[in-house]
């Protein structure tokens, strides 16, 4: 029979079986009496990218820039984080393809019904036309550039 | 109610995905070792292209009809499969994988929607999401949901979704359904049913249960039930000739990951032999973990994941490696799994690759293969290490016209101006 020896009200104490099943916790060093350390809780974490831009898997497509058509807001070899699942607004950029051409990145006006390439050099804005297949693989969400090793 | 998911020209699609100039033309998809067509877009269905043609015999062909050709990319149809698979569980937790590029819902009987719109919304999210059109049939059976399927599939106006949810509509479907395009009816069977002068799924619906009992045993009965809208199957219970799946309950709930990793390695050893016994080797494997869905009290998990192995195996060991290696990525501690599932695609036959002239290669391939099952049991694991990586050095698959990993790799991503 288990006997508590009571101390006080509050604090019962469990006497020590030495039979049955073993138990183990986990020891932490320097577990002082006083509040616990606020990092405890987050002893695994650790910031993760996939977090942030990876959040829906089922619906990213990443991307590289290639030339400078979208120049200066789109640098090449930038990373594009694009997401499917977005219905594309007015001034987001979209990588699109107009009736089987290949992908290209474009601001979308919605206003004007057309696609627009940033840099002015680059004459190829687009309109698009009431029977155009319009295929669209994202919105981009997000860009990732390198800045230490650009050339 | 079931519901068949089914992306159309899977493989072709997903190749079009990332080449949208591909849109509407004739493009194939060859097996490993770019054996032959396993794969076709319309357009190139239309050109006369068979399911099958072997790749040297239509060289020519191909190139005179502008045809695109690719090699088969598992690494990339495995993950457009996967997102497909992960929309789908938004709508309901009853998904059953059945093949890369077929799933299983099953719905209760309640759904604040008719099923036909709720289906409709669900073709129209993946479209969105993945760019890959699908089709979805409907209905109180697997077989009866697979030829509304195929319904959904044949006619255009339906807009990719068939609903049969009245015996009016099953018997029309079953008076236009043929009998070797009914699901599970393999081609022995629908030969022997033919000579007897069935044509049409509906002729076998009214012949005499104990009569197809005696000549079709008790499966042949099953599909006449399923056929007549009562429900008898399970899943796994229809093999598909594009993969083969080891799936168990298991007896209580698990939350150990050694038990778990023993079970999907026993399932890959199964597969695999089930493999060399077809003389077939796969190239993808799908390994799923499930929580128990019906206990609400526990957190609910269920993920799977495609690993594609980069040349053709039925090796036990190679499926168990690769099997083990989607365990670790999908595993989440501290969860109560109740079932959990091997499943390998990309099948070809072996001798598929006798299709290359030049080749003698997979030949080798097959005995060292063989003699690492050996080796394997005779002295463990370790010396099979070697034996495989060896085996990457001496046997390079075919593979002229692979497209890039655009979405597994970083080398391989899509560049856009």
């Amino acid at each position: 029979m288990i006997q508590f020896i009571k101390f006080g009200s509050e604090l019962e104490y469990l006497p020590i079986k030495s039979q049955g099943k073993k138990y183990y916790v986990q020891l932490r060093e320097g577990v002082n009496a006083g509040f616990p350390s606020p990092a405890e809780d987050f002893l695994n974490d650790r910031i993760s990218l996939d977090e942030l831009y990876l959040s829906k898997v089922e619906s990213t497509f990443v991307n590289r820039v290639k030339g400078l058509s979208m120049y200066p807001d789109y640098l090449e070899n930038d990373i594009l984080i694009l997401r499917s699942d977005y219905e594309p607004q007015h001034g987001d950029d979209v990588v699109v393809s107009i009736n089987s051409t290949e992908y290209t990145l474009k601001r979308y006006d919605k206003i004007n019904s057309k696609l627009v390439a940033l840099n002015p050099k680059y004459a190829n804005s687009v309109t698009i036309n009431e029977n155009d297949e319009v295929v669209i693989l994202g919105v981009v969400d997000a860009l990732v550039r390198n800045i230490k090793n650009r050339k | 109610m079931y519901a068949l998911v089914d992306s159309n020209n899977f493989y072709v699609s997903c190749e079009r995905i990332f080449n949208p100039t591909l849109r509407h033309a004739p493009i194939v998809v060859l097996s490993n070792n770019d054996g032959c067509v396993i794969s076709r877009s319309n357009e190139a269905k239309k050109l006369g292209i068979p399911m099958g043609a072997p790749a040297f015999e239509f060289k020519n062909k191909f190139s005179e009809l502008g045809i695109h050709v690719f090699s088969s990319n598992y690494a990339l149809y495995g993950d457009m499969s996967n997102r497909v698979y992960r929309i789908l569980q938004n709508y309901t937790p009853n998904v059953e994988i059945y093949s890369i590029d077929e799933c299983f819902l099953h719905f209760n009987n309640f759904s604040a929607q008719p099923l036909d719109q709720y289906c409709k919304k669900i073709r129209q999210e993946i479209l969105q999401k993945t760019l890959l059109p699908t089709c979805i049939g409907i209905a109180s059976t697997k077989v009866l949901a697979k030829a509304a399927n195929h319904i959904a599939k044949k006619f255009p106006q339906l807009q990719g979704v068939y609903l049969i949810d009245t015996d009016e509509k099953r018997i029309k479907a079953l008076q236009w359904l043929n009998i070797e395009d009914v699901w599970g009816i393999g081609r022995r069977m629908s030969k022997k049913l033919k000579s007897k002068g069935v044509h049409k799924a509906i002729q076998f619906t009214k012949l005499p249960d104990e009569y197809v009992r005696k000549q079709f045993s008790v499966v042949g009965l099953r599909l006449k039930k399923e056929l007549e809208g009562i429900s008898v199957l399970e899943l796994e219970e229809v093999q598909s000739k594009k993969h083969i799946a080891t799936t168990r309950s298991f007896d209580t709930t698990y939350t150990n990951k050694e038990y778990l990793a023993e079970r999907i390695t026993t399932f890959a050893v199964t597969c695999a032999a089930k493999l060399r016994k077809q003389k077939a080797t796969c190239q993808l494997v799908t390994v799923f973990v499930q929580t128990n869905r019906f206990n609400e009290a526990h957190e609910q998990y269920s993920r799977s994941i495609n690993v594609s192995i980069p040349y053709p195996t039925n090796s036990d060991i190679e499926i168990a490696k690769y099997a083990k290696k989607g365990l670790d990525l999908l595993f989440k501690a501290g969860l109560h799994y109740k079932k959990a599932g091997v499943i390998v695609g990309g099948i070809a036959l072996e001798n598929e690759k006798q299709f290359n002239l030049f080749e003698d290669e997979p030949f080798k391939h097959r005995k060292i293969m063989q003699t690492i099952d050996k080796l394997n049991t005779k002295y463990g694991t370790q010396k099979l290490k070697l034996a495989s990586q060896a085996l990457d050095k001496t046997w390079k698959m075919r593979q002229e016209h692979l497209s890039p990993n655009y979405t597994t790799k970083w080398s391989d991503i899509l560049e856009v101006r």
